[in-house]
């Protein structure tokens, strides 16, 4: 016997912290943490830093980002980037790139999914 | 000591019989049972892993798992750790013998990750087993995370499409001779390299498949005049990386997985070098040569690999089984089915065609969550 069950769930999800952050990306605009520490800058925010101390600051990124590496196919078009005043990089999607950009812009994204999106600038 | 006295997988495939992961359990632990010469009342521990309830539908599934099997008054819990789920299981059934508080652990690894919800939906909810709040927003799925990944170790290896195919085509080949693998393919080069690409470099047959399955061990700490030939878990070790690719400082290597063996070769008093064969987490072709590297089984994985030394009849024979390529992947089973394969392999029961006539000393079985995020391996020794 088989039996087919839906199952439907509506999440109110809340994010603490890093709400001002995600709020932030809906508007197109990148938000990191800066260790008061070590100076290491982190996009997307790392609440502890590499070096130990918890101790940081909310920094306004230009938003513009180098891509280090791509891919694309069925699943869509995904990036590492590195935004500009960030000491690491994030794995970003891909909107509207043709295939021969190597940089991008943060992109306001949806309120009820806030994400990491760059369409091209062309250098 | 602990020795692995019962071992068993199920068939990894995707059922069509309306059979169900607690009937594969059954199955699964009755086998290991019955090779351990031991009774369900020396069961003292139950210890189950699986991904997700997403997959099951069932929170808490060791409490159901333990009334199924017969098994009252043991301790039962669950493990999870993403596609380590499995492995480590195995470790804190180890942590729990060593640590005196059980004698006897059933270790039962399961997923129906194949045939309980559509391929599309199991997918979007894998691309939460990243950050939700930023790779699960994007949307970004596993193929793509792991794509970046190899991407960068291509660059920095030279490793290329060719060595991709090659690898897929060696591990479905194994598959075709274990009659419990889901992708019992014989491949050419040419098919593989025409698939559709999902997330450049990889393309669908450079993917393992989602399958449904089960596998147990038993793990005791002494062994009966009747197991004498058990083999032995003789070191463990499990260690993380960032779950953000871009925050890693290498982001082609699986730097959790170095750590992790390190771990595993200093408490085993074991080198890479000395390991025998290896079932590794090969969830794509490329992951496979990231954890060869990472774990140190060569110092030249490229030119050892061209070489034929990883092949079923090389020099240190990986993912005879088929991998999670071949054989397959019902997530929280893969780790114990490894661990399962390994201890098969050092007692000489494996697959007829390959069952290697010199039983090495050493195996590894070796496992991660995430795109390397967490790494498990375990250096199992042979009684034999």
């Amino acid at each position: 016997m088989i039996i087919n069950k839906k199952l439907e769930l509506t999440y109110n999800l809340s994010f603490g912290v890093m709400s001002k952050w995600l709020t932030e990306l809906t508007k197109g605009q990148a938000l990191a943490l800066k260790c008061l520490n070590c100076n290491n800058v982190s996009f997307p925010p790392q609440k502890v830093c590499g070096c130990g101390s918890k101790i940081s600051s909310w920094i306004k990124l230009s938003g513009v980002a180098k891509i280090l590496s791509k891919t694309s196919g069925q699943d869509g078009s995904y990036a590492i980037a590195k935004f500009e005043g960030c000491s690491s990089s994030s794995v970003v999607r891909l909107k509207n790139f043709k295939g021969l950009e190597t940089a991008g812009k943060l992109t306001p994204s949806s309120m009820s999914n806030p994400s990491i999106i760059l369409t091209p600038i062309i250098r | 000591m602990v020795f692995v006295t019962g071992y068993h997988l199920t068939e990894f495939n995707r059922r069509k019989d309306g059979s169900s992961y607690r009937d594969w359990i059954s199955e699964t632990f009755e086998a290991s049972l019955e090779m351990s010469c031991m009774d369900r009342k020396d069961i003292d521990t139950l210890i189950v892993s699986s991904e997700s309830d997403f997959f099951t539908l069932q929170l808490n599934p060791s409490t159901v798992i333990a009334d199924d099997l017969g098994l009252y008054n043991v301790e039962a819990l669950r493990v999870e750790g993403g596609g380590a789920s499995g492995q480590l299981a195995v470790h804190q059934g180890i942590k729990s013998i060593l640590s005196n508080t059980s004698e006897n652990v059933a270790v039962i690894g399961f997923d129906p990750s194949a045939s309980n919800l559509p391929s599309e939906t199991v997918k979007k909810l894998y691309s939460y087993s990243f950050d939700a709040w930023t790779d699960g927003m994007n949307e970004v799925t596993a193929t793509s995370l792991y794509a970046l990944s190899i991407q960068i170790f291509m660059d920095e290896t030279g490793l290329d499409e060719n060595d991709l195919a090659n690898l897929t085509i060696n591990n479905r080949n194994n598959a075709c001779l274990n009659p419990g693998a889901h992708l019992k393919l014989k491949h050419t080069q040419e098919e593989i390299i025409n698939s559709p690409v999902i997330s450049s470099p990889y393309r669908r047959l450079h993917c393992s498949p989602l399958s449904d399955g089960a596998a147990s061990i038993i793990l005791s700490n002494k062994i009966s005049s009747k197991r004498k030939t058990a083999p032995s878990i003789i070191g463990i070790g499990s260690a993380n990386d960032k779950v953000n690719l871009g925050a890693r400082d290498e982001i082609g290597e699986f730097t959790s997985k170095k750590l992790a063996m390190k771990k595993a070769c200093q408490m085993a008093q074991v080198l890479p070098s000395e390991i025998g064969f290896a079932e590794v987490y090969d969830a794509y072709a490329g992951a496979q040569f990231q954890a060869i590297n990472a774990l140190g089984l060569s110092n030249n994985f490229l030119k050892d690999f061209r070489d034929g030394v990883f092949n079923l009849d090389g020099k240190l024979p990986i993912n005879i089984s088929g991998g999670l390529m071949g054989q397959g992947a019902p997530v929280g089973a893969t780790g114990v089915g490894q661990t399962a394969t390994c201890a098969m392999v050092l007692e000489g029961n494996y697959h007829d065609k390959l069952q290697f006539s010199l039983i090495p000393k050493f195996a590894l079985a070796d496992t991660h969550g995430g795109v390397g995020t967490n790494a498990a391996v375990s250096i199992l020794k042979s009684n034999v």
